[in-house]
Formats: structure tokens, sequence, C-alpha cells
């Protein structure tokens, strides 16, 4: 039985019918237009689907569309304000980070949270903090290097 | 390194880095064009059957389901890759579990699925072999088609050979001392982050997909032949792939997209599960047996690399690549290299990133260094200083007559680069000697040295460049993003040869309607020399156009006329006398375009080059648990010449990491009815952020005399380091040799407690 429901993406609201088993990431890539968030494993393995709820990192493959009305949804789509980038995206593009690309929206999404919760994290503190988000690219090294390179950025504003 | 370079060799940021950071970049299953519908395909349970009956009623029945294939309603063509056509549209007799059945098209995934699972299909299970061994055995299950191959041993070019360079009998005979190891690697899914994609659209009589493809033309060939088109009524087209690593090509998959979108009238897009894409292709389980003779001294008399491929039960295999390993690493008398491959009842073997010399030189290398051992080398360093092969030595390899000659061989600077890095000389303590002891912990230091193609003899590719009235440029050319960078290093390429700013350049990538041909795809790390060889041609025959045109312009001689970033210079000035723009803006009063072509083949260069490399590990193994820690890697390569050294460190950093996972993570584990135990990414465990070490990339660019501009391809040599290097290590830290990948806790644990430790 298919319901109505209101979603607040990226500071929009977004109207929508959707069952009340879709996942939040089928309802964003499928019926919303937003295909920035990914869908590698469907099954809350791989994190490469990681959105924010009202700033908390969360699998969107693992989230129910209906039990998110009413909450601050962020996707990859939002992290930039207009055509100013955000610091962590910035960094990743300095440093060499992005080689296919897949898994860097939930990585972003991560590690935002991350420097919201501890705007100084040591490099084992970022580890632990990724260590969901699967990559086959890059090896982390520069995904790492990058996000302890937006800190200290964000920390001199 | 010698030659003053303007754009290649500079970190530029890459093209796609902007699209891909603010996710508006498009994969394939981004892109939902009107009234399309979802394809979802039916998989067999079992990994040798034939279908008895199968009925789709009530899969049809189902509201939103709009065509159901089956092998009664598709061609009964079969197609393949490469020489070996084993793979009919879909199967009446399935060869591994996960086998497609049948395809449905339905208004979403959901209903998809349903209807899949709605396919009513009485099989006959046959008798199944899941070993190389087994298949071969007398009176084992024929599990190729018989038009193919007569036994399970598909015999023929690129997938089983023997190949002998002098005699290696003769070698062993000669030897003082012979060693002989047989080594086993598990099968390995690649495991991208994207999962396999297809979309496939019809319009007025023309196929367009979209697909996650590494050998778009390859593809076009077997749609075409397929569905019965001239190719000009095919077009492939892969943007965007969220990683490949030599998996994503073939399949069923644009098949059946195009079969579902042709019986509905609408676009479909197929889009694999995780579990699906564990299932589509792997690096083939391998059994290796490595037999070396050696003089006294240690000089090798003879190497002889014997692999057999458990190939799947159908075979996208290229088998050959290994010889290098064989015969382009180490100085001997006589080689000899065996491969074959055989079909099995598993999921298809197939393309991997470092091919089967993964499984070489995890043989040969484990092998060295208990050779260095044995024969009193104070350490594997020497071994390897000893006997490595130089430049100019015969490379094994020979086309059109002629023996082609390595084009150099910087290991050794490679090995003293990497050796500071780890600090050796502090930390090595002899052999069996562990760095550190504390506890149950022990600290090992572990060597490999390693080589790999870069560039293969099929490797063939061309590049069109087009100039623009205001002076940007399109370089069209069949290379295909997957990560490694490639579109963005093209454009350095092409802004070198040409003059042309690299940020005046387009790059088209990957499309069967615009791009050159290329029916090797997207392989053997063969972008950085062959592809670029093609583009830089492609760029010289613009830049010459240019200067003639500025020439009879200026009324100087052509040839004292050059073009940097741009500006048209007299060779020697400092000041431009014109712009390519200014020369392009004269297009309109009726001159003739510019537009420049280059096209070679890897299999008409004199010599042959490859990627030496030198790894060095330091791990950390608990002897309660067995549990292996890699703290520092070090891989130093020789690179020739680093065509973007930022995306060169990322090809590295990524190899490495993928290759140390392998070695210590993963594998697919099957019963004994072929059945995976471990599909799912859960319990099939890819190394995260935390279990990565600190890991060094070096680049040794020492230049090679035949590459364009001296670069040498990155993309697979880091990988194949790891499984020797991290076993050298665990040796060094707890006295055990390990012929095995992965090398699990488990079975660390075991072989302690089997010495009672």
């Amino acid at each position: 039985m298919p319901q109505e429901i209101t979603l607040k993406i990226n500071g929009q609201s977004y109207p929508v019918s959707v069952a009340p088993d879709e996942t939040l990431l089928d309802v964003l890539r499928d019926k919303l237009g937003l295909t920035g968030t990914k869908k590698g494993c469907d099954a809350g393995d791989c994190c490469a689907c990681t959105v924010l709820i009202d700033g908390a990192c969360v699998p969107s493959c693992l989230t129910l569309a209906v039990s998110v009305r009413g909450r601050e949804i962020t996707t990859i789509e939002g992290l930039a304000e207009g055509e100013k980038l955000h610091p962590l995206q910035q960094a990743f593009i300095d440093h060499g980070t992005v080689q296919c690309g897949f898994c860097i929206p939930g990585t972003l999404l991560t590690a935002k949270a991350l420097l919201d919760e501890n705007p100084h994290p040591t490099e084992p503190e970022v580890r632990h903090y990724l260590n969901g988000n699967i990559c086959r690219c890059t090896g982390y090294t520069k995904i790492v290097e990058a996000v302890l390179d937006a800190a200290a950025t964000m920390g001199k504003r | 390194m010698g030659q003053k370079l303007n754009v290649v060799g500079q970190g530029i940021i890459r093209f796609d880095a902007d699209e891909k950071v603010t996710g508006k970049a498009r994969f394939v299953a981004d892109m939902y064009p009107p009234k399309m519908l979802y394809g979802v395909a039916k998989r067999s349970p079992y990994a040798h059957a034939r279908i008895k009956r199968i009925d789709t009623s009530r899969a049809e029945a189902l509201p939103g389901v709009r065509a159901v294939l089956t092998y009664k309603n598709v061609p009964r063509t079969r197609f393949g890759e490469v020489g070996v056509v084993d793979c009919p549209v879909l199967p009446e007799r399935v060869r591994f579990v996960g086998d497609e059945v049948a395809a449905v098209a339905a208004d979403t995934e959901e209903i998809g699925r349903r209807a899949a699972d709605l396919i009513e299909v009485e099989y006959e299970e046959l008798p199944l072999a899941v070993t190389a061994e087994a298949a071969l055995a007398p009176g084992a299950p024929l599990i190729a088609p018989p038009e193919t191959s007569p036994t399970n041993l598909l015999a023929g070019p690129l997938r089983t050979m023997s190949k002998e360079i002098g005699s290696v009998a003769a070698g062993f005979k000669e030897a003082d001392h012979v060693f002989e190891e047989t080594y086993h690697t598990a099968a390995i899914p690649h495991m991208p982050l994207e999962p396999r994609a297809c979309l496939a659209q019809w319009d007025n009589g023309k196929l367009t997909v979209w697909t996650t493809t590494q050998k778009p033309f390859p593809d076009r060939l077997n749609l075409a032949k397929v569905l019965g088109l001239p190719e000009t009524k095919v077009r492939v087209i892969a943007p965007y792939l969220g990683g490949g690593f030599g998996g994503k090509s073939g399949g069923r998959r644009a098949m059946l997209a195009a079969l579902l979108a042709k019986a509905t009238g609408r676009p479909v897009s197929l889009r694999f599960s995780k579990e699906e894409d564990m299932l589509a292709r792997t690096r083939p389980e391998t059994s290796t047996r490595i037999k070396v003779g050696l003089t006294r001294d240690g000089h090798f008399t003879a190497i002889e690399g014997d692999i057999t491929a458990y190939g799947g039960g159908y075979n996208w295999v290229l088998s050959t690549t290994g010889e290098e390993g064989v015969y382009c690493l180490f100085r001997s008398r006589n080689y000899r290299y065996n491969v074959r491959t055989v079909y099995t009842n598993q999921p298809p073997g197939g393309q991997f990133r470092g091919v089967l010399n993964g499984p070489i030189m995890c043989g040969l290398c484990r092998l060295s260094d208990r050779i260095a051992e044995e024969l009193g080398f104070a350490s594997p360093l020497d071994f390897a200083r000893q006997n490595h092969v130089r430049g100019g030595d015969d490379s094994g390899y020979e086309t059109l007559g002629r023996k082609r000659p390595i084009s150099g061989c910087h290991i050794e600077e490679c090995i003293e680069r990497g050796a500071k890095a780890i600090g050796w000389a502090e930390k090595w303590r002899g052999w069996q000697q562990p760095v550190a002891v504390d506890g149950p912990k022990r600290i090992g230091l572990g060597f490999s040295p390693l080589v790999h193609v870069s560039g293969m003899m099929v490797t063939a590719s061309a590049a069109v460049v087009h100039l623009n009235e205001d002076g940007t440029a399109y370089l069209f050319t069949p290379v295909t993003e997957m990560g490694q960078g490639t579109i963005t290093t093209q454009a350095q390429v092409l802004a070198e040869a040409s003059g042309i700013p690299v940020t005046d350049i387009q790059v088209v990538f990957a499309d069967t309607e615009s791009t050159p041909v290329d029916s090797s795809g997207q392989v053997a790390s063969s972008t950085a020399t062959v592809r670029s060889q093609a583009t830089k041609m492609a760029g010289e025959d613009v830049k010459k156009q240019l200067l003639e045109r500025a020439a009879a312009e200026l009324d100087v001689a052509a040839k004292e006329l050059d073009i940097t970033h741009g500006r048209i210079y007299l060779k020697g000035r400092k000041e431009p006398v014109s712009t390519i723009k200014t020369i392009m803006a004269k297009i309109s009063a009726g001159l003739v375009p510019i537009t420049g072509r280059g096209a070679t083949s890897y299999s008409t260069w004199p010599q042959v080059a490859f990627n030496y490399g030198a790894h060095f590990a330091l791990v950390e193994v608990d002897t309660e648990t067995g549990k292996v820690r890699v703290l520092k890697y070090v891989a130093a390569h020789d690179i020739g010449q680093s065509l973007n050294p930022v995306i060169v460190d990322g090809q590295i950093y990524g190899g490495a990491v993928m290759g140390l996972s392998i070695a210590l993570s993963e594998g697919l584990i099957f019963d004994d009815k072929g059945r995976p135990r471990n599909l799912s990414s859960a319990d099939y465990r890819l190394f995260s952020a935390e279990d990565t070490p600190e890991v060094i990339p070096i680049q040794v660019e020492s230049g090679d005399p035949m590459t364009p501009y001296g670069a040498k391809g990155q993309g697979e040599a880091a990988l194949v380091g790891t499984a020797p290097c991290l076993a050298n290590a665990i040796y060094n830290a707890i006295g055990i040799r390990f012929n095995e990948i992965p090398l699990t806790p488990e079975k660390v644990f075991k072989a302690l407690r089997a010495q009672g430790r």
C-alpha cells in the first residue's frame, strides 16, 4: 500500500509516493533523480550508499524511506554550497584521491560526519571512522591524507 | 629524465575529479531514460545441470512484467572472446552456480526479481567437476560445448600452450641444484565497488548500449553477430566505470538487455547485485608449479612455470600472460612456460589485474626467496641483484620472425630505493631472524622482485584529433576510464605532442560510433604505451599541419617553428609569433580543417617494455591467533617516465593494497556441489582503511628507449609483487613457508599448531 510522504533532502522538500519497504537509497535514485548516492552492495557492507540523517552517517540501503520523514537528509548533491565545494571535496581533488569515484560520495559524507563530530582527528581515528567505507581503487592512503588536510583547512577558518 | 617535457610528467588535476566529488559523474546505473524497464536475470542454483523444463507463464502473468527470455526465444548463437566461442545467449545446460537461465524485463527491479522467482525450472543435475583435476580425470563430465572443445582441456592459442626457449631438460640435467614447488591460488572475483550493469535502447533498428565494459569493440562485435546486424547498427558506449580490474567485458548482460529492449520496445537497464557481480568473473583458481635449476653459485640453468587454470564454466581467459614472469625476470639459459586452461563447474575465469602473472610471481618469487636462503645468499636482495635480466636480453617474445629484446630493466634502482624506504639495512637480521619479537607477536621483513607487461602483442589502438574553430580540440580515443585516469593522461600526451594546451582538450572516449577501433580493449597495462603512442602520433600529425599553416601565414619555414601551450614560436625565440587560436580562427575563410590521426600495434614495435619492481613488507604475525598485520609496505617500480605522477602513485597504492587484500583475505570457497560459500561482501572481506598499512610508492623514472616519452604502464604491476612479498615476510617472522593464498589467520594458526607452537 503506497504511502505519500515528504522527504527533506539538502534543504528542499520532495513529496513522493513510496512503499513501506522501499529503501531510502532506491527512492533517492529511482524516484527522485538523485543518483549521486551509489548502490554498491545493497546490504550495508560497503557504505557506498552513505547519506547523512540529521548529520549522522547512515547506510541508505538499510534505511526505510518512510522512517526518515521529517528528518534532515543530506546527500552528496548537498555537500557543496552551490558552486562552492566543501573543503573535503576540494581536498579530495587536490590530493589526487579520486580514482573511479564510486565510493567517493559515501566516503565524503562519512568524513563530513567525522569532522563535524571530531574536528581534529588523528590518522588512526580517521581510518577507524572510515573503516566501513570500502574502496577497491585507492588503497585508502590518499583518502586519509585528504581528510586530515581538510580538517586542518577547516580548523583555520 | 633527459627529455624536456611540458605537460607529460606533471601531476595535473584529473579531468573527472570535480564531477566525481560532487556526485555528478554518471555511471551506467545512473541513467534513467524515459519508459525504462529493469532487467533481471534468473540464475541456476546448480553447478552442472540440464534444463528439463522451463515454464515462464506465472512470471509473464505478474503485473508489471513486460518480457521474459529463455533459451527457447533467443537466437541460438554462441559468442565469446578472442577465439573461443562457448557462450550461448541463454543455455539449455548450465555450467556453474549462478549461470543465467532466463531474463525478465519489468517496471521495477522488485517486480523483476519476483518474476524471476516465479519462473519454474526443472533441472536434471549432471555430474560435476569443481577442480581441474576432476575435470581432466578419465570419465569426467564434459563441461565445454563439444563444438568448442572435445575435452575439458581448452586447446588453442592464448588458452593452452607450451613454449620453450632452449631446453629445460638439459638445464635441469646440468644444474647443481633443482628446486620444485607447487602453489595454489584461490579464485578471486574482481569486487569493483560498482557492480556490472548494462542499459540497452533501440531506435529505428539501431541498438545503443551503455555498459560497464573495458572492451567496447569486442562487445560490439558479439552483439552485432548475435543480433545479425552490421556493426554500424550497434553502438557500445562505456561511460565512467566504477572500477574494472580486468573483469568488466563480455558476459551475457549486454545480450540480454538488448534482447529485452527489442522485445519490449523500451530501454532496459540490467544491474547486477553484489552477489551476481561476484559470480560474473574471477581470476581463475590455479595450481602453479615452479621448477628451477641452478648452478652451485646460484645462477639459473632452467626456469619452468607450469600453470593449470581452473577456467570455470565459460572461458574469458587469456592465459598466456604469465610468460613474462618466467622469461623476463631472471636470467636463465633455458625457460619453459606451460599453461593449461581447464573447464570447471565454477564461475567463468577471465582476465584480472595481473592475470596469470600473479600466480607465477607468487610461486617463482616465494621459491627464489627459499633458494637464496638455502644457497647461502646473505639476503634475498643479493640473489635478485645477481640474477635479474638486463636491458637488451632476449624477452622470449617474437613477432614477424624477429626476436624482441627487453627494452630496459632498472630493478636495481627499485631495490636500492625500496630497501632504503623500508629500512632494510637496519631491520634485516638474517634468514628466519625476525625483526623483533614481543611475546606472541613476531615482526618479519620480506622482499620480492617482480616483472609485469606494459602492453602485449595483441594490443593495438588508434586515436583521432579534431581541431575546432576556437583552437580547442577533441581527442577521440577508445580508452575506457575505470578509475586509472586514462582520459587525463591521454590528454596530457596529446598536449605534449601537439602543443595544444591540456585545458583546451576534450576527451571523447569509449564510444564505438566515434572513437577508433581497439580490439584488444583496456588490458595488459597497455594504455601508457600503446594508446599513448597512437595519441602521440595523432598529436604530432596535428602539430605538423598547424606549423605548415603558420609557416605559410608568417612566411617562414615550418621547421623553424614550434608550439607549446597553444603559442607558436620561432625556435630559440622567447616571444610567440602566433597562437593556435589565431590560426584556427581563419578556418572559416575556406582553409582545410585540421584533423590528426595515429594508429599502432605493439606487435610491430622492435623491443618489449616491462615494468620491473621491488616490493618490501614489514609484517606482524600474532602467533596466538594466526593474524597477519601488514605494518608497512614499499612498492618501487621502474615506470620509465610517469605520465602523471599523482595518477601513477594512485595505481601503485591501489594495486598494492588490492594485492595485500588478495594475499591475506580473499578467495571464493566452493563446496563439493560447486556452490560458493562466501558469496556476499560481508563474508568475502576486502581490506578496509584500518587493515591497510602505510604504503610508500616509489617511481623510478629511468626512461625507456622505445615507448612514447619513455612511459610504461603501472595499472597491474603493483599487484603481482604482493603475494610473494608477504609470504617471504611471514617466513622471516615465523619460519614457515606457505604455498598458497590467501594466508588467512586460520591457515597461519593451523600451520603454527601443526608445528606444536
